[in-house]
C-alpha cells in the first residue's frame, strides 16, 4: 500500500473487523463446547483430586496413596511399559509395512495398500472378543493344534496370550499398526521418486538413502504417530479389562475399579495422573508440530 | 570417440509400450538432445543409461564398457530431474558435498571443488541456504552443478528447465551449453521443446512412438526433415495436398509472395499479422491456407483481399500413404 | 411474508389442539434400573406387555443404566436430588437388588426417599412367597435371584463333587487350573464367592447383614483361605487369573477351560436354554454355607412425579402373567408359587428354593472388603 488517506483506511478498518467477526463465528461453537465439555470437567476433577472425602478439606492423601501404595506404584510403571512397548512396536513394524507399501509396486503390496485400515473400521469391542477367541488357551490356535498328531511338538499348543501384558500388546498393536501406517505411509508418499533416485544417482546405496533421505524426511510424521499411539494407549481401558490381568493393572481398569469402590476423589487423582502422562506426549506432538524447520521456510 | 553407444537396446513396459531396437552413438564432447512429445520414449531411454530402468535386450556401453548390469549408484552417469533433485532437509553445501563425501574425497579439497563448482554456477554466496529458500531456476543450477562435481561421463539431464519461466530457461539454457562447451562434457538432453534442442544441440534425435524418425545436425533437422512427422513437429512448415496423395512442405520463411499472378500458386491474402521483428501473412489458396513470413517493407504494399502469387524457395515432398 | 405468517399460525394451532390431547394421556412412569443386557430385556419385555394392556392405568418407560457405564453414579444423582428437597422428577420407580436399594436410605439417612407401601392397592401381593429380607414395607420382590455353583455333570462325576467347604478346598487342590471365580469388583458371582468364604468363618450370622466395621476383624480367617486356594485356580499364561465380569468365568467353563465355577444362576440357566452351556450342566449349593443371593424389587421413590401411579404395572410385574415372562426371559425364580404360572420352564428352577437364600448386605463395609481382596489376593503371585 504506497498511498493512504482515511477513507481507505476506514475501509481497512471495517474489514479487518468483519474478518475477526467471522472468525469468532466460525471457532464460536467449537470455543463454547470445548469450554463446557472439556475444561469445566478438567478443573473439576483436578479440584476433587485434592478434596479429603471426609472433611471436603484440602488434602494431598489421593496423590501420596498414588506414589507409595504398592498396588498403586505397580500399576502406573506398568501402564508406562505397556504403552511404551505398544509405541515404539506399533511405529516400528508401521514403519516397514509403510516402507513396503510405499516401495513395492508389486500386486501384493497394492492389495495390502487397500487392506491395511481394514482393522480401524471394526468396533474395538468386537475385535477384542474376536481375539480373546483366537488367542485363549482354548481359542482357535489351541483347536488348531488339537488337529495335528499328539506325538508333534504343538499338539494341544496353549498360547497363553489372554490375561497378560503380552495379550494387551497384541491386541494394541493390532488397534495401532493400520494407524501409524496410515500416517507413515502418508508421509513417505510425500517424499518424491526423484529424491531418492538422484541420491542413488550420487552413488548412495539403500542403507545411506534409509538413513540419510528417507528417515530425515519422515520423522517428525512418525513423532506423530507415536504421540498418538502413547496417548490414545496411556489410557486405554476395555483391552487391559478384558485381556490384562488382575496385578498389575493398567491405569484405565485401576480407575474403574475405584469408580467402582466409590472412591471418586482417588480415581480424579488417577485422571489427573493419566492427563499428566498424555500431556507430556501432547507438548512433544504440539513442539513436532509447530515447530517449523528451518529448511521448511518459504 | 564415441563416448556413448546403445546398440539394439529395447525397454519394454507390461502394457506395451517402451522403446526397441534403439541404436544412438554420442561422441565425447557432444549434446544430443532427444525430441519428442511426450510418451514417445525419450525419457525411457535417459533412465536406462541412468540405471533407474533395466533393459530388455541389446546393450549400453560407456567408454566401450557395456554398463547395464551396474546400479544406477555404480554408473559413470550422473542425471538431473525435471524436479525435486534437491534434498530439501540438506543445506546447498550438503548437498553438493553428499556424494563427494561418498567418493571419500577429503574435506579440503571437497571444500575447494565445491567453491568452484558454485563460482561456475554464478551461486556463490548460497552455500548456506536450503533448496525451499531459493527460485526453481537456482535449485535446477544447484542440481546441475551437483551432477557436475562429480565429474560423470555422461550428463543426463531430464527436461531440466520445463518447470522454469520462459525468460529463465532461456539464460539457462544459454549457460548449460557454454558450461557443456569450456568443460567438454557428453550430454544426453531430453525435451518435448523443438526450439531448446535447437538452441542448445549439437545433434538432434527426433522420436516418435518408441522409435527414432531422425537423427541429425539442428540445420539438418530442420532443412531436410525426412518424414512428415519431423516436418511437422519441428518449427512451422505448410502442407500443401498436391496430386497423387503427394504432399508439398514448405516452411513460411521460404514463400516469397508477389503481388498478380504466375508463380507456384495463386491465391488472396487473408490476414496479415505482426509478430515483432518479422510479419506473418496467411493466404488463402486452391490447396489450402499458405503461411508466409515476410518483411515490414512488403507488408506495406498488401492489404485483405489482394490478388498475390507464390514461389516456394527450399521445399520438400512427401508421399501420404 | 404472509405465507410464513400462516404457517406459524397453523402450527400454533396444531399445537393447541395437540396440547389437551397430550394431557389426557396416561401418567408417564419412569422405571430405573442397572444391571446386565438381561436385566434391560427382561424389563422391555415387561414393559411392552404392560403397556400393550387395554386397561394399563400408566405408560411406563424404562431408564436403564448398563453396569459398569455410569450405573455407580445413580446413587449419588438420585440422593442428591432428594437431600436437595426437589419434587416431581422423573425418578419415579426403581428395581434393584434389595441390598442396593438398602444404600439409598444409607446415603440419604432416611427411609423416606421411598414411599411406604400400601399393599392393599397391589392384587397379586397375596401369591407373593418371597418376601424382601429387609425394608418389608418399602419394596415388592419381582425375582430372586442367587448365586450357585455351576458344573458340567458329564466332566465332573457324582462322586467327586464337593459338598462342603472343605471338600471343596481338597477339591480345588486336587484339580488344579480347573475351578475358577471373577474379580468380585467386576460381577456378583465372584462377589458372593469371597464374601460367603470370609462370613461362613464368623459364627454370629447377624454379622450378614452388618455394617459395623467390627466385623473386618474377623475377616482374617477367610481370607487366608483364598490366598490358600489362589496358586490352584484357573492359570493363563502360566499365571493365576480372575476374569472380569460374571460372564468371564461362565466363558471359561463354556470353553470348558474350568470345571466348577461359582454364578449367577439365571445366567447360567439363560446359557443352557441358548445352547452354549450343554444340558448336563447342573447348579448346586454347598451344604455348611449357601452361596449369597438375593431378592430383586421394585420400591417408589418419594421425589418422584408419578408417586402412587406405580402401583399399576409393580402389581402387573408379580401377577402370574408378569412372573410368566420374567422365568421365560430371564430364567428368573419366580416370587410366587410356581403351580400359578402356566409355562413349560418352571421346572428349571424347581430347584432353587428361595427360603434357602443366604442374604447378604454388608453396605460400605463391602468397599473395605474389596479393597483387602485388592490388596492381599490380587496381588498374589
Amino acid at each position: 500500500m504506497t498511498t493512504s488517506t482515511p477513507q481507505t483506511d476506514r475501509e481497512e478498518k471495517r474489514k479487518a473487523w468483519q474478518k475477526r467477526a467471522l472468525l469468532l463465528l466460525f471457532l464460536g461453537p467449537a470455543l463454547i463446547l470445548s469450554l463446557s465439555i472439556i475444561v469445566y470437567p478438567i478443573i473439576n476433577t483436578v479440584i476433587r483430586s485434592f478434596t479429603d472425602p471426609a472433611t471436603g478439606g484440602f488434602s494431598l492423601m489421593h496423590y501420596e496413596y498414588l506414589f507409595t501404595n504398592r498396588i498403586a506404584v505397580a500399576d502406573i510403571w506398568y501402564t508406562l511399559w505397556i504403552t511404551v512397548i505398544t509405541v515404539a512396536l506399533s511405529v516400528f513394524i508401521a514403519y516397514l509395512l509403510a516402507l513396503y507399501l510405499r516401495f513395492s509396486g508389486s500386486r501384493i503390496a497394492k492389495f495390502i495398500g487397500t487392506m491395511y485400515l481394514l482393522p480401524r473400521f471394526i468396533p474395538g469391542l468386537v475385535a477384542v472378543y474376536a481375539m480373546k477367541v483366537v488367542i485363549s488357551d482354548s481359542g482357535l490356535i489351541n483347536r488348531l493344534t488339537l488337529l495335528l498328531p499328539e506325538a508333534s511338538a504343538l499338539y494341544n499348543l496353549k498360547p497363553g496370550l489372554l490375561f497378560n501384558p503380552r495379550g494387551i500388546i497384541l491386541m494394541n498393536l493390532w488397534f495401532n499398526i493400520p494407524f501409524a501406517t496410515m500416517i507413515i505411509v502418508a508421509a513417505l508418499s510425500g517424499i518424491s521418486d526423484s529424491i531418492i533416485e538422484s541420491a542413488r544417482d550420487v552413488g548412495a546405496g539403500r542403507a545411506r538413502i534409509f538413513l540419510q533421505m528417507i528417515v530425515p524426511l519422515s520423522i517428525r510424521d512418525v513423532m506423530i504417530a507415536m504421540t498418538f499411539i502413547f496417548m490414545s494407549n496411556i489410557s486405554s481401558f476395555t483391552t487391559p479389562y478384558l485381556i490384562g490381568e488382575n496385578f498389575p493393572q493398567m491405569l484405565g481398569v485401576f480407575l474403574r475399579k475405584q469408580f467402582s469402590n466409590r472412591a471418586y476423589e482417588r480415581a480424579a487423582a488417577i485422571s489427573v495422573l493419566i492427563f499428566l502422562f498424555s500431556s507430556v506426549s501432547a507438548i512433544v506432538y504440539i513442539y513436532t508440530n509447530l515447530k517449523e524447520k528451518e529448511w521448511e521456510k518459504g | 570417440m564415441s563416448m556413448l553407444e546403445i546398440i539394439n537396446m529395447t525397454k519394454l513396459y507390461k502394457t506395451g509400450d517402451g522403446v526397441k531396437d534403439i541404436n544412438l552413438t554420442i561422441r565425447e564432447g557432444e549434446l544430443v538432445t532427444l525430441l519428442g512429445p511426450s510418451g514417445c520414449g525419450k525419457t525411457t531411454i535417459l533412465r536406462t543409461i541412468g540405471g533407474f530402468l533395466n533393459v530388455d535386450g541389446g546393450d549400453i556401453r560407456i567408454a566401450g564398457q557395456s554398463i547395464i548390469h551396474l546400479p544406477p549408484e555404480k554408473r559413470p552417469t550422473s542425471m538431473v530431474f525435471q524436479a525435486y533433485n534437491l534434498w530439501p532437509h540438506m543445506r546447498v553445501f550438503d548437498n553438493l558435498e553428499f556424494g563427494l563425501k561418498l567418493r571419500k574425497i577429503p574435506r579440503a579439497e571437497r571444500a575447494r571443488r565445491i567453491s568452484e563448482m558454485m563460482a561456475l554456477v554464478k551461486m556463490s554466496g548460497m552455500e548456506k541456504k536450503y533448496p525451499g529458500q531459493m527460485s526453481g531456476g537456482q535449485q535446477q543450477r544447484i542440481a546441475i552443478a551437483r551432477a557436475l562435481l562429480l565429474e560423470p561421463q555422461v550428463l543426463l539431464l531430464d527436461e531440466p528447465f520445463s518447470a522454469l519461466d520462459a525468460k529463465i530457461r532461456q539464460q539457462m539454457r544459454e549457460e548449460l551449453r557454454k558450461i557443456q562447451t569450456d568443460l567438454n562434457i557428453t550430454v544426453a538432453f531430453v525435451t518435448h521443446d523443438q526450439e531448446e534442442a535447437m538452441a542448445l544441440s549439437d545433434r538432434v534425435v527426433v522420436m516418435n512412438k518408441g522409435n527414432i524418425e531422425q537423427e541429425g545436425s539442428p540445420q539438418d533437422i530442420y532443412h531436410r526433415p525426412q518424414s512428415r512427422y519431423v516436418a511437422d513437429f519441428i518449427g512451422e512448415m505448410n502442407f500443401l495436398q498436391m496430386p497423387d496423395k503427394k504432399v508439398l512442405a514448405v516452411r513460411p520463411e521460404h514463400v516469397e509472395v508477389s503481388p498478380g499472378s504466375g508463380g507456384d500458386l495463386d491465391g488472396y491474402v487473408r490476414t496479415i499479422m505482426m509478430l515483432g521483428h518479422y510479419i506473418e501473412m496467411t493466404v488463402d489458396t486452391d490447396h489450402g491456407i499458405v503461411k508466409a513470413f515476410i518483411s515490414d517493407e512488403q507488408a506495406q504494399s498488401f492489404g485483405r483481399g489482394d490478388a498475390v502469387t507464390l514461389r516456394f524457395g527450399r521445399k520438400q515432398e512427401y508421399t501420404t500413404p | 411474508m404472509k405465507k410464513i405468517l400462516t404457517l406459524v399460525l397453523a402450527l400454533a394451532l396444531v399445537l393447541s389442539l395437540g396440547a389437551p390431547a397430550l394431557a389426557t394421556e396416561k401418567p408417564v412412569v419412569n422405571l430405573w434400573t442397572t444391571g446386565s443386557q438381561n436385566v434391560a430385556d427382561l424389563f422391555n419385555a415387561l414393559i411392552t406387555e404392560y403397556n400393550a394392556l387395554p386397561d394399563a392405568k400408566t405408560e411406563v418407560r424404562l431408564q436403564f443404566l448398563l453396569s459398569g457405564t455410569g450405573d455407580e453414579g445413580m446413587l449419588s444423582r438420585v440422593s442428591s436430588a432428594y437431600l436437595a428437597g426437589q419434587k416431581d422428577t422423573e425418578f419415579d420407580m426403581m428395581a434393584e437388588n434389595t441390598a442396593s436399594l438398602q444404600s439409598y436410605i444409607d446415603e440419604t439417612g432416611t427411609e423416606d426417599i421411598f414411599l411406604t407401601l400400601d399393599f392393599s392397592k397391589l392384587s397379586n401381593y397375596g401369591n407373593v412367597t418371597l418376601k424382601p429380607s429387609i425394608l418389608q414395607d418399602k419394596v415388592v420382590p419381582y425375582r430372586g435371584t442367587t448365586v450357585v455353583f455351576a458344573y458340567d455333570s458329564a466332566r465332573v462325576p457324582a462322586e467327586e463333587l464337593p459338598h462342603t467347604w472343605e471338600e471343596l478346598t481338597q477339591w480345588i487342590k486336587a484339580h488344579p487350573g480347573r475351578f475358577a471365580y471373577n474379580e468380585p469388583t467386576t460381577g456378583g458371582a465372584g462377589s458372593a464367592f469371597v464374601r460367603t468364604a470370609v462370613y461362613r468363618f464368623i459364627q454370629d450370622k447377624s454379622s450378614y447383614t452388618s455394617v459395623d466395621p467390627v466385623w473386618a476383624e474377623q475377616w482374617d480367617e477367610g481370607f487366608a483361605w483364598l490366598a490358600d486356594i489362589h496358586p490352584h485356580l484357573y492359570k493363563s499364561g502360566g499365571s493365576v487369573v480372575y476374569v472380569a465380569k460374571n460372564q468371564g468365568t461362565l466363558d471359561l467353563l463354556i470353553n470348558q477351560e474350568v470345571d466348577i465355577i461359582p454364578a449367577w444362576a439365571d445366567q447360567v440357566l439363560t446359557n443352557v436354554g441358548q445352547g452354549t452351556l450343554p444340558e448336563t450342566t447342573r447348579m448346586y449349593q454347598l451344604d455348611d454355607a449357601a452361596l449369597t443371593g438375593t431378592d430383586v424389587s421394585m420400591a417408589i421413590l418419594s421425589i418422584g412425579k408419578a408417586g402412587e401411579a406405580c402401583y399399576d404395572f409393580m402389581d402387573f410385574v408379580i401377577s402370574p402373567a408378569g412372573q410368566k415372562i420374567a422365568l421365560e426371559n430371564m430364567k428368573a425364580i419366580p416370587v410366587i408359587d410356581p403351580a400359578l404360572i402356566d409355562s413349560a420352564q418352571k421346572d428349571l428352577v424347581a430347584d432353587l428354593k428361595v427360603e434357602n437364600f443366604a442374604f447378604m448386605s454388608i453396605g460400605n463395609l463391602g468397599d473395605v472388603f474389596n479393597e483387602r481382596w485388592n490388596e492381599e489376593i490380587m496381588t498374589l503371585k
